[in-house]
């Protein structure tokens, strides 16, 4: 295991941000440094979309975002995640300048933000997270309305939009449901063809089926070449949308990494069924393989790398079932937040190892 | 001016607007109505309103009540209208920015392209235009009437009376502006507004009874607006002035208000 302070492919000024994280790396640099080499490469030439430099909002008592850096490029959907409240909707609103920046900068096709002419929206379309439309309007007035005050018809595209997502455009909104008003705030997002596409938890609400078309969207306006800044608390919701993840906790940036490769660095857990009880003990000195409890015939463990070994020694046991659980956004988090005070507010005796 | 935006305030609103145009003339109508019977028995009103308390008859400024003029001053230029007028600006000024604010749609609003100068701007001139046809059907009815019952005021002293309460309106409602775009709260910025605007009507209808209220009546917005008597004076110039000039300039601490204004989620 390598100890490194910050992710290869994240800017040295965020190395020496105010952030106290130390981060755990267990990839081997090797690996590393491929992943890095294609992001470079897929990017040569190209200016990024969104650039986010020591963006820093300090507002109420111990709210806001601190030295977030990141880079948004054309044609990629970088997902933005974090827990509730860890500033994702905060560096978002800046963005769209719902917020005034406390320090540092942010640029959006090659023009700060901060002083940034309201011309600059045209290009982009933003999703707020807590959405929150004119009930008193129909859907078609509503869009209408937004079309009209971005100073052209886009009735044609609206009309396309609605169709996809299943929406009906004749009632009142204060009549639709929460997801059918999601697919609103969907539509009024993408109808005017973006380059920068914002959006804030822009699945909450939405059925499966919405959600595959509303995916089917993000990847149209990707491979058009939209940038696309995606957050979530929800890992699995930008598993298979996003390229790269910025992972955000108390306000500060915890990672800047591509997808897979944080996935491969996750802790996975893992229950084993045995026919009769086992010692769990002996799966303590496997490699990759920590937090190791038993009961009955059960013995859960986390792992990180390469499962071969576990699986051998299970198998030598007599394993009748194994569940692998998909990495959650929790477990991504200890698998890179391991300063030590994370474990610590867990209970003692649930760890064996 | 973003004419979406504008017609779109009013539509949100017609309702609310309907009602009080229609209050507005309903208590105008009513009042034209009942004259006719008190100028009947002047004579015994006069001798009525010599009886009352002191107090009672310079708070009201009762001094010609049966008089056309003095009456409708007394009915409905002391008071309804006014505060009528008071209320119906402080209520768009204050909801304009903040109630987008408060329930959440000036999420979408804002990150629109255009700016906040212009969103802001055109809510003014919305609440504007809306006092001005206040005013207009307010005018238009006195006209009317006074002419039906017999009453003698020219139809541009009806405007100025009229006009100087809307101005008024226009006032306070700049100040439900700028505590709007101050705080982001529209209750509270309607409360602060509704407030000043009866402090300073306590203040003007005390003012011959108590001299420290007296002493500040020349920077009360009512007597810019009603101390020159405009139903019988008609509108004066450097009263217009301190209403527009104040309205203005606290109209523009909204605007720098606004655009520094961090949204609230």
């Amino acid at each position: 295991m390598t100890l490194r302070v910050m992710s290869r492919d994240v800017r040295p000024s965020m190395a020496l941000s105010g952030s106290s994280y130390r981060l755990v790396m267990d990839a081997s640099p090797a690996a590393n440094d491929v992943e890095v080499a294609r992001d470079v490469n897929a990017s040569s030439g190209d200016q990024p979309s969104i650039s986010l430099r020591g963006l820093t909002k300090y507002y109420g008592r111990d709210r806001g975002v601190e030295d977030l850096t990141f880079e948004v490029m054309p044609g990629e959907v970088f997902g933005f995640l974090g827990p509730n409240g860890a500033g994702k909707t905060t560096a978002l609103r800046m963005l769209v300048g719902l917020l005034g920046i406390t320090r540092g900068s942010a640029t959006i096709l090659g023009t700060d933000v901060a002083t940034a002419p309201a011309s600059l929206r045209h290009r982009i379309g933003y999703l707020p997270g807590a959405l929150a439309l004119y009930g008193n309007l129909t859907g078609a007035e509503y869009l209408r309305f937004l079309a009209r005050m971005r100073g052209r018809r886009m009735d044609r595209r609206i009309a396309e939009l609605s169709e996809r997502l299943n929406l009906d455009l004749t009632r009142h909104i204060h009549d639709l449901s929460k997801g059918n008003q999601q697919k609103i705030g969907v539509v009024q997002a993408f109808m005017h063809s973006p380059e920068i596409l914002i959006l804030d938890e822009p699945t909450a609400g939405l059925d499966p089926i919405v959600q595959r078309e509303f995916e089917a969207l993000i990847d149209e306006a990707r491979q058009q070449g939209a940038a696309i800044l995606l957050s979530s608390h929800v890992l699995s919701e930008v598993d298979h949308l996003a390229g790269r993840v910025a992972i955000v906790d108390g306000g500060h940036l915890v990672v800047v990494e591509d997808i897979a490769t944080l996935k491969r660095r996750a802790l996975r857990t893992i229950d084993l069924d045995f026919a009769q009880p086992v010692d769990a003990e002996p799966f303590t000195r496997l490699p990759g393989v920590t937090d190791v409890r038993s009961r009955g015939c059960q013995v859960t463990c986390t792992v990180t790398g390469a499962e071969t070994d576990l699986f051998r020694h299970a198998a030598g046991l007599g394993v009748l079932s194994v569940r692998t659980h998909e990495p959650s956004l929790d477990q991504v988090f200890f698998a890179l937040v391991r300063g030590g005070d994370r474990h610590a507010d867990r209970p003692a005796d649930e760890i064996v190892a | 001016m973003l004419t979406a935006l504008l017609t779109k305030s009013w539509r949100d609103h017609w309702r609310g607007l309907a009602s009080w145009a229609g209050g507005l003339i309903a208590i105008a109508a009513i009042q034209l109505w009942v004259y006719p019977s008190i100028r009947q028995s002047s004579e015994g009103i006069s001798q009525m309103i010599e009886g009352y308390p002191e107090v009672f008859k310079e708070m009201f400024r009762m001094t010609d009540y049966t008089s056309g003029p003095g009456f409708l001053n007394v009915e409905l230029f002391s008071f309804m209208v006014p505060l009528i007028l008071i209320a119906v600006g402080v209520s768009w000024g204050a909801a304009a920015t903040a109630d987008e604010e408060h329930r959440g749609t000036a999420d979408i609003l804002l990150a629109l392209p255009v700016s906040r100068f212009s969103i802001i701007v055109t809510k003014m001139i919305a609440t504007a235009l809306v006092l001005l046809g206040l005013c207009l059907a307010l005018t238009i009815t006195l006209i009317i009437g006074t002419r039906l019952v017999d009453i003698d005021v020219a139809a541009a002293n009806l405007f100025a009376a009229s006009f100087s309460c809307a101005l008024l309106g226009m006032l306070y409602a700049s100040l439900g502006f700028l505590f709007g775009a101050l705080v982001g709260r529209p209750g509270i910025a309607m409360g602060a507004g509704i407030a000043l605007g009866l402090a300073a009507f306590v203040f003007y209808s005390l003012a011959p009874l108590v001299d420290t209220f007296d002493a500040i009546t020349p920077v009360n917005p009512f007597q810019w607006a009603l101390g020159n008597d405009p139903l019988v004076n008609g509108l004066a110039l450097s009263n217009i002035g301190w209403l527009a000039g104040t309205s203005a300039v606290v109209l523009a601490a909204s605007v720098v208000a606004f655009n520094r204004r961090d949204i609230s989620t």
